[in-house]
């Protein structure tokens, strides 16, 4: 039997629907009217930043700025940028549909062409080769790596914008997944540039690869907004509110995005469900406090040792019962749509079976071996109860960045081990992890998780020289954990 | 924290422990100089006598009857927080320390002690940090830092700084720090108040307990949002002398000074002694050496984290005290809790002799595996291994073959071939003995060349009479600079030159004393320019300088080409530094603790098989062993070479120098057998590539040097533009390094092969010979794959006989390789070879995705090409830069061949106009910081040289380990 152990009282305040999304209205009118003086010539701002935790709506935001920009004499052409093309297809096919398909051009290599989506292709003019780029583009929409490539040479053919650049207004989707040495291939294409990103991205080279990390200096690989955080040329803001996270997750994002001034959420506690069928003994109490909202932890006590620090089929085996029995026992979601001014329209409930147009469970790993079983796990699952292909999926933390679940079954990082490491105390791959799901999210560890806060050797945090506040990874771990309910089970 | 008599109580009666400082006016603007005298007399309320105050470390032991351990336990409470034996065996708890509970328990400390130069030199810096010169620099950068760091509007510039000496009394503390809350309240001011003592957090109430000692806090005013001051700041501070490597302080010892720091804070916020409307700020600052000299600086850090580390430990032993505390007799029942061994880290405990000689004793297969250092989530799988069985397939490879390799007591041949260069024509092997009283102190060198002609040198040795003197430094480079030159041909020659050191650490040393001589020579030439225009040289801080002497010509080639390594350290096929132990390591795999086999001698042991080894026998062997392989000497080592040096207690020149020549012949030797062992071994196939690699980059490194253009810049100076190009040559130098590693080392291949996030790598088995097809264990390599073999039972093909490889302009083309299509096959996959080796079914092979390679559809059907990085061409001259191309046409040639003269001289310019416009320090405020880090001192200002010499106080140290300095 298991027993949770409740998470610490979130004592900050909290405001959800319109109280909450109205945060972000705010902000991202206070960012069009700052765009729009420096259009004028207002302002000597190059740069606009809007920092967005995971799930703030963020695109919406980008989209209005774009659309304000074009609808402007002043703008004759903007550009769109972001790290990778799966992050534009989506991008694309949104601001296609909102400013018109004539004027909206994504530019992708001929590698890749083949694979944008026809639905892309019906909102946006979609091209292969430089050549095909309509003459009166309004909005190009492309790789950073591309602009960087060949911004020279589209803007002597097309010709420059009003203020004499390829673009009047350069922005950057996902901006803090972009380093500093790709902007500084594009930061010359616009006199403004607007980066709009989650600051909780992981970073764009694996920290300890770095060679210049905790170098005070210019460091290439660092996101690039982080270079401009004092700089007098820039407009930052933080977005203050978030619509993905159940309103019972919130004290966890606030955990994650610990700086922030304000941090709320849209959700309400209450407005999204989860409705379990008949579970047996052991996981409904797992299940139930999962469907709660409350992001959970369950540590279990009694499994035969691991085979090696990173491979512990025992516990994915538990995790797969678990999985079982609730693929078996069935269940519904309940979601509250909310207008865009956030407020709640009317609850709707579907079960799981029919939920056809996202990713229903996330298992999600961080290592190698665990991936592979993890796939393995999701495959005999998937083929027991005849799910949908993309119902259940097994993904590396790393490849499911930007996405959204409905619940996320995640290994926590500390599960197993003996210290406190570089890659288990990886807090932005941390981030990613727990901040996917929409109703639900499980974290699953050997016991021992307390023990090992305790008794680790203290190591340090964020190195020197590094931009940000620094915390030691003990006691960040402590303050993350503090926001989940927490249970031990025992076997028998 | 340490019990030292501070420079100023030397003088006689009537010395204050307040000093009113003059020269900090520089740093608080020039319109706040102020009178002496006026603060002096504030001051004498409550100034003491030096003597009447200053108990002696001595004094303090037999005063205090329960021992804290200060804010160092702190620290090493969490360096040691999951061992119960280190918790419950706290001096707090038994009433003893862990030195004397083991000399009780018949196993003395031999691992944890101190050298007496490293306490000489920890001395020296606390005394620098209260020297009065460096307090108004040292509270100027603080509380600017943290003003800049936060944006602190209730933070101000202070109008005025002066110091108070606490000496590390209670009482004297308490009224110092109401002074102090007076004087900024009253005037703005800001007081550095040293050698503080401060009832531990949660014993103010029990006098018997040891204070803690903080070396220095800043008492500031604390504004409100108006601007108007309603109290004070104390920013709690410390001072430690860790060494910079390659200009940086390693994170793990900063965590360590701010969790001391840290604690300091914990304690003084909770003693009721604190001024009302004085408030512990939530940053403190840590002062460290900024340059050789040991001239503190101070960095701060926000230490909200820090200090619920250090009151989580406090409060662990709190509890434990009164639970069990009080014991005064050592007792074995003192250690009876279970210890969690670990041989790297247990080193600096007490007790590190008397927990391996149990776990010895125990003889279980567990406690071998805790013995050798195997971490506790890899144990399960190795036991099987211990106990007589096959290791599981999930267990470590690497792991696998250390604790076979211990148990048999026979090193493992890896089967790797050579790559490395050592004893071959253009190297120098090079060998130094150096002293822990300097950051780039060096007792002695050693150094042979083998000229590209073939000619090899005998050793020479060469005894430094200084360690510490700069003219040490200059020395070191100039014979490094000699025999570089002699292994590149002599003057004017060209063949590329690699320098052989027996550990990464004299690279260190070699570089860092490089890097320290780049900035004095580029420092030079700015205050050259400076004079030629008539202005005063001054430093960075806008102190007056004195003009050092120019780098000879050998001097600078040496310095030259150590930066370059230095940039280079990224680039993993760069070698100009080639580490013996590295080299040997890579072709056998030993016994023993993980910690041990980082030593070049115990690898060596094993390596030469001349007998079965007992590791435990040989670890002890080598711990006892007077010598060291690399830089860094033994304790014994260390002392007997410190009493007899100059700075030592009882100088002895003759002594002396065969003391330094004792300590480099057994490094030299090493150095001897290690290559000669090497020289045994065939050489790959892939040696010539990884040669050319670095060719290539010394012929750039040449025209640099040459010109004297961009040659002295360190990796961290390295400029934006610069930075960004590296990115992609970084990425090229990796990706060939990997495609090299997994052609011609076996254990690479294995790796990527079982790794599930390298897509181009993937074991295979033989399944049939005719038609010859594979079982390939990949989701990613298929049919339609064309693939290479890279090992056949951990042999590697690239170094089968009728394999060859051309080096390239582009590339490095590999031919009569086995390489082919897969196709659809019976049972597997059907494997299309032109060239095959004789397979055999159930062969265990290593296969490559043959598109990671740049080219591999040569019409032969045999051949693929590796794709040769290029070089760092960024910044450096081509090959028709001239001495003339700058000056002739500087727009075209600014950014390759611009000479040092050239752009230190506008820098220079620069600076000075920067200046005139009170845009550098001490004028701005928050102070800017110094990007540059060169290390050049003040003239005539204060060093670890010209300090005046005082007696070690001996006893202070005698309780502490290395967690307490390092």
């Amino acid at each position: 039997m298991i027993s949770f152990q409740a998470p610490q009282p979130d004592n900050e305040l909290s405001y959800h629907h319109t109280d909450a999304a109205r945060g972000n209205e705010e902000v991202t009118t206070e960012a069009i009217d700052k765009m729009l003086d420096v259009l004028r010539g207002h302002s000597d701002t190059k740069r606009i930043l809007l920092k967005a935790a995971a799930g703030a709506g963020k695109s919406f935001a980008l989209k209005s700025m774009v659309a304000t920009a074009i609808d402007s004499p002043l703008c004759k052409r903007v550009g769109v940028v972001a790290f990778a093309n799966k992050q534009l297809f989506p991008l694309a096919e949104d601001i296609g549909n909102k400013i018109g398909r004539e004027d909206v051009c994504l530019y992708v290599s001929k590698e890749r062409f083949p694979e944008v989506a026809q639905s892309v292709r019906d909102a946006a003019t979609v091209v292969d080769s430089m050549a095909n780029i309509p003459d009166n583009t309004k909005v190009l929409i492309s790789t950073s790596h591309m602009i960087g490539r060949v911004g020279t040479r589209i803007r002597s053919q097309l010709g420059e914008a009003n203020a004499g650049e390829l673009f009047d207004v350069l922005f950057v989707d996902e901006a803090w997944q972009l380093p500093l040495y790709l902007y500084s291939r594009i930061e010359r294409r616009a006199p403004l540039c607007v980066g709009v990103g989650d600051v909780g991205q992981l970073p764009p080279l694996d920290p300890s690869l770095n060679p210049w990390r905790g170098d005070p200096g210019y460091n290439p690989y660092r996101a690039w907004p982080t270079s401009f955080d004092d700089d007098p040329e820039t407009w930052s803001r933080e977005l203050p509110a978030v619509w993905r996270p159940t309103g019972e997750q919130l004290p966890l994002w606030r955990a994650f995005y610990r700086e922030w001034e304000d941090l709320n959420c849209v959700a309400a506690p209450g407005d999204r469900a989860i409705d379990l069928g008949h579970l047996p003994e052991e996981s409904a109490p797992i299940w139930q406090s999962v469907a709660s909202g409350t992001p959970t932890v369950v540590e279990v006590a009694g499994l035969p040792p691991a085979e090696a620090a990173d491979i512990d089929p025992a516990l994915l085996r538990k995790v797969e019962h678990w999985l079982d029995e609730l693929f078996t026992a069935g269940f519904s979601l309940t979601e509250t749509k909310y207008g865009d001014d956030g407020g709640p329209v009317e609850p709707k409930t579907t079960n799981f079976l029919d939920i056809e147009d996202k990713t229903v469970i996330a298992l999600l790993t961080t290592r190698n071996q665990a991936a592979d079983d993890a796939h393995a796990l999701a495959d005999r699952l998937t083929e027991k109860h005849s799910l949908r292909d993309g119902a259940l999926v097994a993904s590396t933390v790393d490849s499911w960045q930007g996405q959204t679940n409905a619940i996320t079954v995640a290994i926590h990082p500390l599960s197993g081990a003996s210290q406190l490491s570089d890659f288990n105390s990886a807090f932005g791959r941390l981030a990613v992890t727990c901040t996917r799901a929409t109703h639900g999210l499980l974290l699953v560890s050997r016991v021992g998780i307390d023990d090992l806060l305790s008794s680790a050797a203290a190591r340090p945090g964020t190195p020197l020289g590094e931009p940000g506040i620094r915390q030691l990874p003990r006691q960040t771990h402590q303050r993350i954990l503090r926001a989940f309910n927490r249970g031990v089970l025992h076997l028998e | 924290m340490f019990l030292h008599l501070p420079a100023d109580c030397s003088r006689p009666t009537g010395a204050h422990a307040i000093v009113d400082l003059e020269i900090a006016a520089s740093w608080i603007g020039r319109a706040s100089l102020r009178s002496s005298t006026q603060q002096g007399s504030q001051l004498l309320a409550y100034s003491t006598g030096c003597d009447a105050f200053r108990p002696t470390a001595t004094d303090w032991e037999d005063m205090a009857r329960l021992s804290t351990g200060g804010g160092t336990s702190a620290v090493a409470a969490s360096t040691h927080a999951g061992c119960e034996r280190f918790r419950r065996t706290d001096p707090m708890v038994i009433g003893v320390g862990r030195r004397q509970l083991a000399e009780h328990l018949g196993f003395p400390d031999t691992t944890g002690t101190i050298p007496e130069a490293r306490r000489q030199r920890a001395n020296i810096f606390e005394r620098l940090v209260r020297a009065e010169e460096f307090v108004s620099p040292l509270i100027t950068k603080a509380v600017g830092a943290i003003a800049k760091a936060i944006n602190a509007k209730d933070l101000p510039r202070p109008a005025a700084v002066r110091r108070a000496n606490c000496g590390i009394n209670r009482e004297t503390t308490a009224s110092a720090l109401q002074s102090a809350h007076e004087f900024a309240v009253s005037e703005n001011s800001a007081t550095l108040l040293t050698d503080l003592a401060l009832p531990f957090v949660g014993f103010e109430d029990e006098p018997d307990a040891t204070p803690v000692k903080p070396d220095f806090a800043i008492v500031s005013a604390r504004l409100d949002e108006d601007g108007d001051i309603v109290g004070s700041w104390l920013i709690m501070g410390d001072a430690k002398d860790y060494e910079r490597v390659r200009t940086k302080i390693d994170d793990q010892r900063m965590l360590k000074g701010f969790l001391q720091v840290a604690l300091g804070a914990e304690s003084i916020e909770a003693w009721s002694k604190l001024p009302s409307d004085m408030k512990v700020h939530t940053w403190g600052a840590l002062a460290v050496p900024r340059n050789s000299f040991l001239q503190p600086e101070s960095i701060v850090e926000n230490l909200a984290d820090h200090r619920r580390e250090v009151r989580a430990r406090v409060d662990e032993r709190t509890e434990l005290v009164k639970e069990h505390g009080g014991s005064p007799v050592p007792n074995e029942k003192m250690v009876e809790f279970d210890p969690t061994f670990d041989p790297a880290t247990c080193r600096t405990c007490s007790l590190h002799n008397y927990c391996q000689s149990q776990l010895r004793a125990l003889d279980t297969s567990e406690s071998l595996l805790v013995e050798l250092g195997v971490r506790p989530e890899d144990r399960g799988a190795l036991l099987e291994l211990v106990e007589g069985n096959e290791a599981p397939s999930v267990a470590p490879a690497s792991e696998v073959a250390r604790v076979r390799a211990s148990l048999l007591g026979v090193a493992e041949r890896t089967g790797k071939l050579r790559t490395d260069v050592a004893g071959e024509p253009g190297t120098v092997s090079f060998v130094l003995a150096k002293s822990d009283n300097a950051a780039l102190g060096v007792y002695g060198v050693a150094w042979k060349v083998f000229s590209p002609d073939g000619e090899e040198q005998p050793w020479n040795y060469r005894t430094f009479e200084n360690s510490q003197s700069p003219k040490t430094r200059l020395a070191v480079l100039a014979i490094a600079g000699e025999a570089i030159v002699e292994a590149s041909g002599g003057e004017g020659g060209a063949h590329p030159v690699h320098i052989i050191l027996p550990d990464a650490v004299t690279g260190d040393v070699l570089a860092s004393i490089a890097d320290s001589l780049a900035g004095v020579e580029l420092s030079r030439l700015r205050w050259e320019q400076d004079i030629a225009m008539g202005r005063e040289p001054l430093t960075f801080d806008g102190e007056p300088a004195s003009v050092p002497r120019a780098l000879s010509s050998e001097q600078r080639t040496a310095v030259s080409l150590f930066l370059e390594e230095d940039r280079a350290r990224t680039m993993t096929l760069r070698s100009i530094f080639v580490n013996l132990r590295d080299a040997v390591a890579d072709h056998f795999v030993v016994g023993g603790p993980t910690f041990e086999i980082g030593r070049l001698d115990f690898l060596m042991e094993w390596a030469q098989g001349n007998e079965i080894i007992d590791f435990r026998a040989l670890s002890d062997r080598i711990a006892d062993e007077w010598g060291t392989p690399g830089s860094r000497l033994s304790n014994i080592a260390s002392n007997d070479i410190h009493n007899v040096s100059t700075s030592g207690t009882r100088p002895d020149a003759v002594r002396y120098e065969s003391l330094v020549q004792d300590a480099l012949e057994y490094k030299t030797t090493l150095v001897d057998n290690a290559t000669a062992l090497l020289q045994e071994i065939p050489k790959s196939r892939t040696q010539e590539p990884y040669r050319a690699i670095e060719a290539d980059a010394q012929e750039v490194w040449r025209r640099r040097a040459a010109l004297e253009a961009s040659d002295l810049v360190r990796f961290g100076r390295t400029f934006r533009t610069w930075r960004n190009d590296q990115v992609e040559l970084l990425d090229a130098h990796g990706k060939c390094s990997d495609q090299l590693g997994a052609l011609s080392n076996s254990r690479v291949a294995d790796d990527y092969a079982a790794s599930a996030g390298m897509r181009e790598v993937a074991r295979a088995t033989v399944l049939a010979v005719e038609p010859l097809e594979i079982e390939v264990h990949s989701r990613r390599i298929g049919v339609g794959t064309s693939a290479i073999l890279l090992s056949t039972n951990g042999k590697m093909l690239v170094e089968e006989p009728h394999v060859s490889v051309r080096v390239q302009k582009g590339g490095f083309k590999f031919a009569d390789t086995c390489l082919g299509l897969l196709h659809e096959g019976g049972d597997g996959l059907r494997w299309d070879c032109t060239v095959r080796p004789d397979f055999s079914v159930g062969d265990e092979l290593v296969i490559a995705d043959a598109s990671w390679f740049e080219k591999s559809d040569y019409r032969t059907g045999h051949e693929f090409l590796v794709k040769r990085p290029t070089c760092d061409t960024s910044s450096a001259p081509n090959v028709n830069c001239t001495l003339l191309s700058y000056e002739t046409d500087p727009d075209e040639h600014k950014w390759c061949c611009r000479s040092h003269v050239a752009a230190e001289s506008e820098w220079s310019d620069e600076l000075a106009r920067r200046r005139d416009a009170g845009e550098l320090n001490p004028e701005t405020w928050p102070p800017v910081v110094d990007e540059d880090e060169f290390d050049v001192p003040a003239s005539g200002s204060l060093t670890n040289e010209t300090i005046d010499k005082e007696p070690d106080t001996g006893s202070a140290y005698d309780d502490m380990t290395m967690d307490d300095l390092e």
